[in-house]
């Protein structure tokens, strides 16, 4: 067997394309497709948010990219590898972090366990003590650290999970809805912790909160019956009409 | 002031063993320390399933299979050799391979935790059938014996000295020993990284696997080391009793070793090693003196526990102690 000979714009892709891809995703469920055929890139360092309705797909995009899904057809690649049929440890090994929308978090487990268990899975114990000082702290979640996951508020447990996701220092993370259960002064400040991040990690953000995404800028991918309906900013977006009819429910 | 438990409690126990081991052999009767010794042989088999369900979260409805597979094993090579160091490593190391093979196809398979309790405890009756309608099986010059069973095991010799054998004393010293050895291992074990991950995959298995982390992996290994501990607790059962026979793997002896760690408390080791020797000191009491069918007690004392101590014991005390002292703080600041 030969492998085809590689094209400059294979060669370009892989040096400094885009982070993430996607070609052709498809899942199906029994017939019904939730997501069909999305062709999708995100650039190292971009910021993207994904709005769409209700069952509109992204769910299931995040979960197919953190491999909790296996894709009924297409591919996705991360930095250029193939990682559509791989275990969702690999996945997370190659650096890709994911904050559920449920929040996925060891209840029974106290604050910083839930941190340590994150920050140790590529560190030594010296350097994951000291991860977990910092995240804690950059989070305001000092004051909790010996608490039970499970006592906390809900909005409290996102900061835990997202806690989690920084201690792992991944290159992409996935946020499924951060915002529920935040208050307004904390939905401002992780729009400002996720700014501060522009530029040094990749981030995509699954949400509904319109003010949030506004508030966070850059572009902005509209899902709409598991595809993508438009990409654009927020501000072009809110005059698009055919995005109004989306959410007014109008064909 | 705050104790350090880690170090507290593995010590303690240490210190116990030694005391217990160089004490009793010259207080009590030699019968005393033949049940004792059969109570430390339980409590070893239930500390392997302290690890694999208490704090691994699989539910091992089979964990005599490996225990009767470690005496089997044992029994088999000790009766062909004559000496009883290889039989012992084989008492051990056989179960730790058949456990490897079975817990690959079921954790690489994801098998569902339910389908997992059912194949564990098939594999074990299976394993009763076999041994118990195998009476004109031969494994060298071992024969099985089928329902009989093998009698007249030799005890377990010096290693390379088979004339220097285990006297009564000897034999709980040694069962002794292996439980304070395991117990204070098994501290040490939960308390590293691994030991961490183990536990934070029976409290969320898809975030340990979303932090990198493979979860199959870990399970397996849990599964093997508890396998290996069952095996030695098979090893010491077959020399306490110089007898093994197919009842080990019996759907009675499994759900036994399930009800020690559930009395004892999930998710703790000391609870474990109480649950089975309370359990059996009391099975063994009512038992000899006829005042109630064993199994009856054992089935009241298991609904009991599960409608009203549902933590166990060692759960259940560490709260009772909490809120006590709790009572005295406030009733202090009264006063």
């Amino acid at each position: 067997m030969h492998a085809p000979a590689l094209s400059d714009a294979d060669v370009r892709e892989m040096t400094n394309g885009p982070i993430l891809r996607t070609v052709g995703l498809r899942k199906t469920f029994g017939g019904v497709a939730a997501v069909d055929g999305v062709d999708f890139a995100l650039a190292e360092g971009e910021l993207r948010c994904i709005i769409g309705p209700n069952g509109a797909g992204k769910s299931t995009f995040f979960k197919m990219l953190t491999g909790q899904l296996r894709p009924s057809e297409g591919r996705i690649l991360f930095r250029g590898q193939d990682i559509s049929r791989q275990q969702r440890f690999r996945i997370s090994q190659l650096g890709v972090a994911i904050k559920t929308q449920v929040p996925s978090v060891y209840d029974d487990l106290p604050v910083k366990e839930n941190v340590r268990l994150s920050a140790a899975r590529k560190q030594r114990p010296a350097g994951v003590r000291e991860t977990v000082h910092h995240v804690l702290t950059r989070l305001n979640l000092s004051n909790h650290a010996d608490r039970l996951v499970g006592e906390l508020a809900h909005g409290q447990r996102q900061w835990v999970e997202l806690a989690m996701l920084l201690a792992a220092d991944p290159t992409l993370i996935l946020l499924d809805e951060p915002t529920a259960g935040l208050t307004r002064n904390e939905v401002e400040r992780l729009a400002q912790l996720l700014r501060e991040m522009r530029g040094k990690q990749s981030v995509i953000v699954v949400e509904h909160d319109m003010a949030f995404v506004q508030m966070i800028g850059g572009t902005v991918t509209v899902f709409h019956e598991g595809r993508i309906l438009v990409e654009d900013t927020m501000a072009n977006i809110r005059r698009n009409t055919q995005v109004r009819n989306v959410y007014l429910g109008k064909r | 002031m705050k104790l350090n438990w880690a170090v507290i409690g593995p010590a303690a126990a240490a210190g116990c063993g030694l005391a217990l081991a160089g004490i009793l052999p010259s207080v009590v009767e030699t019968f005393v320390l033949v049940d004792l010794t059969a109570y430390i042989v339980m409590s070893i088999l239930a500390l392997s399933l302290a690890l694999v369900w208490g704090y691994g979260g699989i539910l091992c409805f089979g964990q005599s299979a490996f225990f009767g597979l470690g005496g089997y094993a044992y029994v088999i090579g000790l009766i062909n050799l004559g000496d009883s160091t290889i039989p012992v490593a084989l008492g051990i190391v056989v179960p730790m391979i058949f456990a490897a093979l079975l817990g690959y196809f079921l954790f690489y398979g994801r098998v569902g935790d339910i389908y997992l309790g059912v194949i564990t405890l098939s594999v074990s009756l299976i394993l009763y059938n076999l041994i118990n309608s195998g009476a004109q099986f031969k494994i060298g010059s071992a024969a099985i014996g089928g329902n009989n069973g093998i009698p007249g095991v030799p005890p377990i010799n010096f290693p390379g000295v088979p004339s220097s054998q285990l006297s009564y004393e000897g034999s709980f010293q040694l069962s002794l020993a292996a439980l304070v050895i395991i117990y204070v291992a098994l501290h040490f074990l939960l308390a590293s990284n691994f030991g961490r991950v183990v536990v934070a995959i029976r409290s969320n298995e898809l975030r340990t696997e979303l932090l990198g982390y493979d979860a199959r992996l870990y399970k397996l290994v849990t599964f093997v080391v508890g396998a290996a501990i069952a095996g030695l607790a098979g090893v010491l059962f077959a020399n306490w009793g110089s007898f093994i026979g197919p009842t080990v793997f019996s759907i009675f002896f499994s759900a036994q070793i399930i009800i020690w760690v559930m009395v004892g408390g999930l998710g703790t080791l000391l609870g474990a090693v109480a649950g089975a020797s309370i359990i059996q000191a009391v099975t063994t009491w009512l038992g000899s003196n006829k005042i109630a069918d064993p199994n009856i007690i054992l089935g009241i004392i298991f609904i009991v526990f599960v409608l009203l101590v549902p933590k166990g014991i060692q759960p259940r005390l560490a709260d009772w102690l909490r809120s006590l002292s709790a009572w005295r703080g406030s009733s202090g600041k009264l006063t």
